[in-house]
């Protein structure tokens, strides 16, 4: 499974989702977008974070911790 | 009241009733997330 979290800098609620990934033990690559903005045109978002699994945008903002579970079973 | 997607204090922000409640936004970002997904932001 291939987790990306799109961030951008000053992201307060990134770093809760981050650590909601980090808990579950689930690695992930950080993506901030304002240096990768290809990643908006492929995921289209207006806040952060956004998760991406396996190629698919699955929330944008942060997620509840039961939805985020269910989604990576 | 506080907006439900980003957590920021709000004052005459941006409203959204939805099921019979008021939500404020700061911005136009978090109207949009909250719009797109309702349930991610409602506390249950």
């Amino acid at each position: 499974m291939k987790v990306e979290v799109l961030t951008s800098p000053a992201c307060s609620n990134c770093k809760v989702l981050e650590n909601m990934l980090e808990n579950l033990g689930l690695p992930y690559d950080l993506i901030d977008v304002t240096e990768k903005p290809e990643y908006l045109t492929k995921y289209p978002i207006f806040v952060a974070p956004g998760l991406v699994i396996d190629g698919k945008l699955v929330f944008s903002g942060v997620p509840k911790i039961k939805d985020l579970k269910k989604i990576i079973q | 009241m506080k907006d439900p997607v980003c957590g920021m204090e709000v004052d005459n922000g941006d409203s959204l009733l939805h099921k019979g409640k008021e939500y404020q936004f700061c911005c136009a970002s978090c109207r949009w997330a909250f719009e797109k997904n309702p349930d991610q932001f409602i506390e249950s």
